[in-house]
């Protein structure tokens, strides 16, 4: 009986859901399948979308950007993420307090802002970041006009802001049982074997469920700096596939192929997604207690 | 090899408050190849002391020797010493193998020398068909047999255990307190074992130190620390009933229950006293039955008295009787500071 009333509670969260997610969801299903131009009602063309983005070497060329991008940006975010927590998780006191919130900060900064931030700080002209390299003496890649460094500032853009993982890691690293700590202690085993023959085995199922929220966190979020750094330049070497579904729906008007292209990228994400996903199911009966 | 605890301290800041001493200048040592048995009630500092010992936690002065080294400033592991954990604390990722393996691994060994060594103590336990197993796949007895053999991996001088039956249920916690004995006797190791439990303590201690609020109170064979116990506190808490102490002008005079016999006396009698005998009348409060004894609770003037009554001639509630008992019996504390006299 209370559970049931309780029921109730969920109510607006699964209107939101359905309104915000399963709605438009269905709708991108549907105009997937039709020729739409946004200024009469769309129709049906069957597979034909299907068939052009079969061809469409745009489509998986800018496939292939996002995944190298992912692939790139999504260790550097985890190893950092759990880096960190790993750092200040045992550190109390106004240095854990800093510390906490200096790794949470960048993912309070808005989308837009910090993109534009990183404009700045990779220009090549007054930018500080190649100025640094310069007065170091080391290479410095063309962050904004060549093809490989404009995807290594995209990884730049996408590596720090990794707060919620932080977050997640963090208290992930504190259901840890301290008894087995002082097992270890009591054995004589140094920090690095007790991290990775200790800690990171057991934070195992939730570091791989972080790594597939990244993966789409990445995906998507690759969109914003592609648009305001990069401009999906130079020559599209960072067209990554959201900037590419952005373009088709607002700059062309496509918004039935686009719908195609959202739907295709769902699917390869998901299939991205299922490793992972069944392995941290895995570990995690695995270890159940 | 000997560990001997000298002078240490240690307080914890309670978030208000008063300072908590979990340790109050304890001094104990367990001799080299005995079974030391730490005793007390939650909270008396058993655990921070065995903890200490190990180097799990840090003291604030005194110091701990090991044999005859200073360890006081070493790491944990660094220390000679292995321990087990209650509830085991196994690594949930890793298999039986792979635990009992793990600190051997720490140390350097290598994996085909630490897979024969798991291999030989899992079968000395009785544990050599779950090598394979998980954490989660084992009953409660497998995984303190899973515990021990972590720590007799190491062939340790000096073992720990921190109270390591008190997950097991009753009949197993009684076969497990075999174990330990043997594996004791077999090892040789000095062991200093804590628990609550006074009868686990009485049963495999070759000697108990006795531990209340930061201080051990006692250390002594089981047996004359229940024929002499050195408080008042340690009476009550040692044994299979607490004893009854009879508080007065003078000093608290207590009795063991099993020593105090019950005698009708339906005249109400108050005055009578045989040469050589202490005595109080009073009336029977309740019967417990336990199994062949009863336990009964006689109400008297000062309160309640436990007697511990053989054989099928029980009183019933309501009886008027003598509880007596020889005055050799009788120990003696003082009012105050409940030392014995």
């Amino acid at each position: 009986m209370r559970g049931a009333r309780a029921g109730w509670l969920g109510l607006p969260f699964l209107l939101g859901a359905f309104l915000v997610v399963l709605l438009p969801l269905g709708l991108a299903a549907y105009l997937a399948f039709t020729d739409y131009y946004g200024f009469e009602a769309p129709r049906w063309s069957g597979t034909d979308n299907w068939a052009r983005l079969a061809g469409d070497g745009q489509f998986w060329r800018s496939v292939g950007v996002t995944g190298v991008v992912a692939a790139i940006a999504v260790p550097i975010r985890i190893a950092l993420a759990v880096g960190a927590a790993l750092l200040l998780a045992r550190q109390g006191g106004a240095a854990g307090a800093i510390g906490r919130t200096a790794a949470y900060l960048p993912s309070v900064v808005p989308e837009a802002a910090w993109a534009l931030l990183w404009l700045w700080i990779l220009n090549p002209l007054y930018g500080p970041l190649p100025a640094a390299l310069r007065a170091v003496g080391a290479p410095v890649p063309g962050f904004l006009t060549e093809p490989w460094g404009a995807r290594w500032g995209l990884v730049l853009v996408l590596a720090f802001q990794v707060g919620e993982a932080f977050v997640v890691a963090l208290a992930a690293r504190r259901t840890v049982p301290g008894a087995l700590y002082d097992a270890l202690a009591v054995e004589g085993a140094s920090p690095w074997f007790t991290t990775t023959r200790l800690t990171l085995p057991v934070m195992a199922p939730i570091l791989l469920l972080l790594t597939v929220r990244d993966l789409v966190v990445v995906v998507q979020n690759a969109f914003v700096p592609a648009l305001l750094v990069t401009g999906g330049g130079p020559g599209n070497a960072t067209l990554t596939a959201p900037l590419l579904v952005y373009e088709r729906a607002f700059e062309y008007g496509e918004l039935g192929y686009a719908s195609t292209l959202s739907v295709a990228l769902l699917v390869l994400t998901a299939a991205a997604a299922a490793l992972p996903l069944w392995l941290a199911a895995r570990l995690a009966q695995r270890q159940r207690r | 090899m000997t560990v001997r605890v000298t002078g240490a301290q240690k307080s914890y800041r309670a978030r208000r408050g008063e300072p908590v001493h979990a340790l109050d200048d304890v001094t104990v040592e367990a001799r080299a190849g005995e079974l030391l048995t730490v005793v007390g009630p939650s909270g008396s500092g058993k655990s921070t002391l065995l903890r200490a010992i190990a180097g799990l936690e840090t003291l604030d002065a005194g110091s701990v020797m090991v044999g005859d080294v200073d360890v006081t400033a070493l790491a944990p592991g660094r220390r000679g010493v292995a321990m087990v954990f209650q509830d085991a604390a196994l690594y949930p990722h890793l298999s039986v193998a792979g635990n009992i393996g793990l600190g051997e691994r720490a140390r350097g060994r290598g994996r085909s020398q630490t897979r024969e060594r798991v291999a030989e103590v899992a079968e000395s336990l009785g544990i050599g068909e779950l090598l394979d197993r998980l954490p989660s796949q084992l009953s409660g007895g497998e995984r303190q047999r899973v515990a021990l053999a972590r720590a007799v991996i190491r062939a340790p001088k000096v073992c720990l255990l921190d109270e390591p039956l008190s997950s097991l249920d009753a009949d197993l916690r009684l076969r497990m307190r075999g174990e330990v004995r043997d594996l004791q006797r077999r090892t040789g190791a000095t062991m200093v074992h804590v628990t609550h439990d006074q009868a686990e303590a009485m049963a495999i201690g070759d000697r108990l130190a006795v531990m209340q609020a930061g201080r051990v109170v006692q250390v002594d064979t089981p047996e004359r620390v229940f024929a002499e116990p050195a408080t008042s506190f340690v009476a009550r808490f040692v044994g299979p009933l607490p004893m009854n102490l009879l508080t007065g002008d003078g000093p608290t005079r207590g009795v063991r229950p099993e020593r105090v016999r019950l005698r009708d006396n339906a005249a109400g009698d108050v005055d009578q006293v045989e040469p050589g005998l202490s005595g109080l009348a009073g009336v029977v409060e309740s019967v417990e039955s336990a199994g062949e004894d009863a336990v009964v609770r006689v109400r008297h003037a000062g309160g309640v008295l436990l007697a511990r009554v053989t054989g099928t001639s029980r009183p019933s509630v309501g009886d008027q009787l003598r509880a007596v008992w020889d005055a050799g019996d009788e120990h003696r504390f003082d009012r105050d500071t409940g030392e014995r006299l």
